[in-house]
């Protein structure tokens, strides 16, 4: 059962979605609602809902702002507005559908649809996931896996030269000069890899040790790794990494 | 070519009301009352909208309209808006005050700007209300809607978007000789509209 919120400046268009989603709509339960982007955000961080449905047109903040209060989003969300205009913006958020006011209970029908497939194939693949990291100290080829918006992608350890951290997103530097996004934080991979010759020689970097060509010293210093990239070490970490190194 | 701009920005104020948002949202309104089993408030919706509707449409020619039968169509706009977000601090009725019932004055103008600050009101923290005053001023119509201040400096970056219809029409109006206006921000008063229809 995914549990939802709404959050709607109109109390009629509220009260409306709720009764939709009560009474027609298998599998989903309103634990709240909202007349505000701030309300809202109240509302979320209390409930942890699944699923938010969100008015774009509102008093004060538009529904837009609501992305601002969470990194990463936890939740699925579901745009429900009167402005079509607003369509492609919506698409370029994580939101999963977008309903145009007068709700169509078909079209609502199968947007809890695609929250619910969505949530059943994340968690597979967290599992398989858990499953594949757990078996990699018996892999005579060690590999990890990731998460992708389609799937999994397997990742031979060898085949990572560093990886770079920004906010909920951790990117992949492959030795086949791919770059990999995948929406989880560094501090996961810092943990994941720790054990492979991995350091964090940066808030934002972590690299593969056996892939350094060179460090150059400095306040922090700098490494070049073997596909040429520059990654600073920070004034901070400097002491710990050397260490690192003595043991290599 | 003038009358043309003329029909046109009449046009644009004309869809402007009778958007599909604002259609979208008064049949969603009345979607809920039904899935509520509240018919008798669906019925009152429908019976409002009908109004407003039937007046659009019958004024979408006419570039003047007598002030009492557009204070009419806005405080049935007003009651919709009241409907659809529940909020006391919207006024109950508006009046023409001392002005003449028959003074001609651009249709859908008043519309525009009372639609805006109805939105501007729902920012506002309670009880702070929105007040709406018409008045005689010369020979002329004046509109004062009254906000507290403390969202005058938010009003400015919504009002060149939301009011941009009307603005231009009053101000094609007056190029062409058929009004005299003037549009004025105060900081308590936020906004004096003054329109003075020219007889010829």
């Amino acid at each position: 059962m995914l549990t939802a919120i709404i959050i709607d400046d109109e109390a009629k268009s509220r009260e409306g979605l709720e009764a939709m989603l009560q009474n027609m709509v298998k599998d989903v339960s309103v634990v709240a609602t909202a007349d505000s982007v701030a309300s809202g955000v109240r509302a979320i961080e209390k409930n942890a809902p699944d699923l938010v449905f969100l008015d774009i047109e509102m008093p004060k903040r538009d529904g837009f702002a609501l992305f601002e209060a969470f990194n990463p989003i936890n939740f699925e969300v579901i745009f429900i507005t009167a402005h079509e205009q607003y369509a492609l913006k919506a698409f370029q958020t994580t939101a999963i559908d977008y309903l145009l006011k007068p709700i169509d209970l078909d079209l609502l029908v199968k947007a809890v649809d695609k929250v619910n497939s969505k949530r059943n194939l994340d968690k597979v693949n967290k599992n398989f996931e858990v499953f594949m990291n757990n078996q990699k100290n018996s892999s005579a080829h060690q590999q990890i896996a990731i998460s992708s918006s389609d799937g999994l992608i397997f990742i031979k350890i060898d085949n990572i030269i560093y990886l770079r951290g920004d906010g909920a997103y951790t990117y992949f530097f492959l030795k086949t000069g791919e770059r990999i996004t995948v929406s989880k934080n560094l501090k996961e991979y810092e943990i994941l890899l720790g054990e492979y010759d991995f350091f964090r020689v940066h808030k934002s970097f972590l690299i593969h040790m056996h892939e350094m060509k060179k460090y150059v010293r400095g306040e922090g210093g700098y490494v070049v790794m073997s596909n040429g990239d520059s990654v600073d070490v920070s004034k901070r970490r400097k002491e710990s990494f050397m260490a690192a190194l003595s043991k290599l | 070519m003038e009358n043309n701009d003329l029909d046109n920005s009449l046009l644009n104020s004309y869809k402007a009301f009778t958007g599909s948002h604002f259609l979208f949202n008064v049949i969603n309104t009345i979607q809920s009352d039904l899935l509520l089993n509240r018919p008798k408030e669906a019925f009152q919706t429908l019976q409002i909208f009908n109004r407003l509707y039937k007046y659009a449409v019958r004024c979408s020619n006419e570039q003047f309209t007598p002030l009492d039968e557009e204070i009419d169509f806005l405080n049935q706009y007003v009651s919709m808006e009241q409907i659809r977000f529940g909020n006391s601090k919207l006024p109950k009725s508006i009046s023409c005050g001392d002005c003449p019932k028959d003074s001609l004055i651009p249709t859908f103008v008043f519309q525009n700007f009372i639609e805006n600050s109805i939105l501007l009101s729902l920012e506002l923290p309670k009880p702070s209300g929105l007040h709406l005053t018409f008045t005689q001023k010369q020979k002329g119509i004046n509109l004062c809607i009254k906000l507290p201040t403390s969202i005058e400096n938010q009003y400015h970056g919504k009002t060149e978007s939301k009011t941009k219809y009307a603005e231009k029409r009053l101000a094609l109006l007056a190029e062409n000789g058929l009004i005299d206006f003037e549009l004025t921000w105060h900081k308590n008063e936020f906004m004096n509209l003054f329109i003075n229809h020219l007889e010829h």
